[in-house]
């Protein structure tokens, strides 16, 4: 009986582990909004930024920090939270590490979308809080496109995996197939567009968490949160796919609707992202991959980790995009990419033992 | 009755590969599976698992029929040791025996959970690894874990496929030693095997399958040189050392 006691005390000293990596996550993202909300071109003290909170300040610094910095670090945080999380569901759902909006061509899709909307229908170009370097037609409308298309490569992966029974490869492959095809699209679109034209698609292309304005933030919030309930209430169900479908089946695990829903919601969430901020590389990849290097596999506790990690990520590598060249502001999406990379490949070299 | 088979067919489109497969077994009885590759083995055992739906026949689990019963009390009620197991985001030990609490759990795993958990590692021998990831162990110690993981279902029925096909002589023995001691417990299992004399040592019945059909079905008597030459098209031995039969494979035919 003592044996069996010791076992479990050391299997909970193991989850309380994983609470601290928890409290430290949110103590770091704490830490990191207060390092965001004070860089930037107009300096701020921390006195002001706290009067400006309380609504209280001028005028222009309640712009600054309402409409500009506040906005903008919410959405970093959310956006990263939603792409990690859904990015740790898909690697799950489809048994293979390199699951990702990428891998299914769910960015891709996105990204004729929105050059569509900006040639064909001429929206002409995204809103940029940095550079203004292209003109504000409008971004609804980019937006809307991106997420139809990437909404409907979701339905056809699914519908395809469905006649197929949710096997895994088969999502993978008519992911990668479809993702051809959408980049073989926006490529044809570009050779037919105008100078303008083609520098708001690579401009949107970029990935700016600085383009997403209240309201959306709201609902991607929203959205984000529903589908992170959704996913930690099925994190037994997902562990238990992960040991292959049979084994799940035999637990007692309704293996294709769990896997279809799972797939369906990840997706649902990335699209309405990548619509909102563009294409923001890694993120989605890499939080998962980190969270599994420190705290193991268990769904229970990866899901909510890999989105505390994901808006870390992504509110860090945006705040740093601000600062190293300032007052030029990069796009976040370039940073994660340089970033991600290196980090990715480090992951696979030093640390694959634990996939 | 534990567990009853009845009149059970099933395809592959269009290719048979069970046909007619009938037996009952008893609380507590151990039955081995034996045939050569492609026999049906493995098919069957999914058949009883309803991780494959048999074209005709049914199965019956204390005289009721399994396809009427919901997925998570069929979890509660049979246990199931896949033939291998590959998991890209290994968990611990600890976390993978937990799984097979999966049925019983609704999101938070409770005290009964962990103690049950714990007392299965405890008698597995695998204490000391408890929070390892199941990947860094031997091919030995990963089975003990799936086993283990199939009797935190505390199931009624137990199946395994081929539970030995990759192991040492030693954890041969103790992962059949295990599985016979837990079957005290009024469980009934159905295993799988290549290893003739394994069968015959740990089985009360024995069920020959050649080409999805019973061969032969019976106790240790139908171990004899014939039904396995017949079955498998190899020249057998089957000898008696110190009161237990061994079969020695001679030269295929």
């Amino acid at each position: 009986m003592n044996q069996q006691q010791q076992i479990i005390d050391e299997y909970q000293q193991h989850q309380n582990k994983k609470i601290w990596l928890t409290i430290i996550l949110i103590t770091l993202i704490a830490i990191a909004v207060i390092w965001s909300l004070l860089s930037g071109s107009v300096e701020i003290s921390v006195t002001n930024i706290i009067s400006v909170l309380l609504g209280q300040g001028s005028n222009k610094l309640q712009a600054i920090i309402w409409n500009i910095r506040l906005p903008r670090i919410l959405t970093a945080v959310v956006a990263g939270s939603g792409l990690a999380i859904s990015g740790a569901v898909m690697q799950s759902m489809l048994r293979n590490p390199l699951g990702s909006p990428y891998t299914l061509g769910i960015s891709h899709a996105a990204a004729f979308g929105a050059a569509f909307s900006i040639i064909i229908f001429g929206t002409g170009s995204v809103h940029s809080s940095s550079a203004d370097a292209v003109l504000v037609n409008n971004p609804y409308f980019t937006s809307g496109a991106a997420f139809i298309c990437a909404m409907l490569t979701t339905l056809i992966i699914v519908a395809v995996a469905k006649y197929r029974n949710a096997a895994t490869e088969t999502m993978i492959l008519t992911g990668v197939a479809l993702g051809s095809l959408f980049t073989a699209g926006t490529t044809a679109l570009q050779y037919f567009g105008s100078d303008v034209e083609i520098a708001s698609i690579v401009f949107w292309t970029f990935g700016d968490v600085g383009r997403v304005v209240w309201s959306e933030l709201g609902f991607m919030s929203a959205l984000v949160l529903g589908g992170s309930i959704y996913f930690i209430y099925h994190s037994w169900n997902y562990n238990a796919l992960d040991s292959g479908d049979e084994t799940a089946k035999s637990l007692g695990v309704a293996v294709d609707k769990v896997r279809l829903g799972g797939m369906f919601v990840a997706s649902l969430l990335t699209s309405l992202i990548v619509s909102l901020v563009g294409i923001i590389g890694f993120v989605g990849l890499v939080a998962p991959h980190i969270v599994r290097k420190i705290s193991g596999g268990d769904e229970k506790y990866l899901l909510p980790l890999s989105a505390l990690m994901g808006g870390l990520l992504l509110l860090v590598s945006d705040t740093a995009a601000r600062t190293i060249l300032a007052p030029i502001v990069l796009p976040v999406g370039i940073l994660t990419s340089f970033l991600g990379v290196p980090l990715f490949l480090y992951l696979i070299i030093k640390g694959r033992k634990y996939w | 009755m534990k567990l009853e088979i009845d009149g059970v067919h099933f395809n592959y489109q269009s290719q048979s590969v069970l046909e007619d497969v009938n037996f009952k077994l008893d609380h507590g009885e151990v039955l081995a599976l034996i045939g050569p590759n492609g026999s049906g083995k493995s098919t069957l055992l999914k058949c009883i698992n309803r991780i494959l739906k048999p074209q005709v026949g049914s199965i019956l689990i204390d005289g009721d029929i399994t396809t009427d019963y919901h997925q998570q009390e069929m979890a509660k009620c049979v246990g199931y040791v896949p033939q291998e197991e590959s998991k890209n985001f290994p968990t611990s030990v600890f976390e993978t025996v937990m799984m097979g609490r999966k049925p019983y759990i609704n999101f938070k795993a409770q005290d009964e959970d962990l103690e049950i958990v714990a007392a299965i590692i405890d008698e597995l021998g695998l204490e000391d690894i408890a929070q390892r990831n199941i990947n860094q162990l031997s091919g030995g110690q990963q089975q003990k874990v799936l086993v283990g993981r199939a009797l935190a279902q505390q199931p009624e029925v137990l199946l395994l496929d081929e539970p030995t096909s990759n192991l040492d002589l030693k954890h041969q023995l103790e992962i059949l030693n295990l599985i016979q001691a837990q079957i005290k417990d009024n469980i009934s299992s159905v295993i799988a095997l290549h290893d003739l004399s394994l069968a015959a040592r740990y089985s009360d019945k024995i069920i020959i399958l050649k080409d999805g059909k019973i061969f032969a079905a019976g106790g240790l008597e139908v171990l004899t040189p014939e039904n396995l030459e017949a079955v498998y098209e190899v020249e057998v031995s089957v000898a008696d050392v110190g009161g237990r039969k061994v079969i020695i494979p001679e030269r295929p035919i």
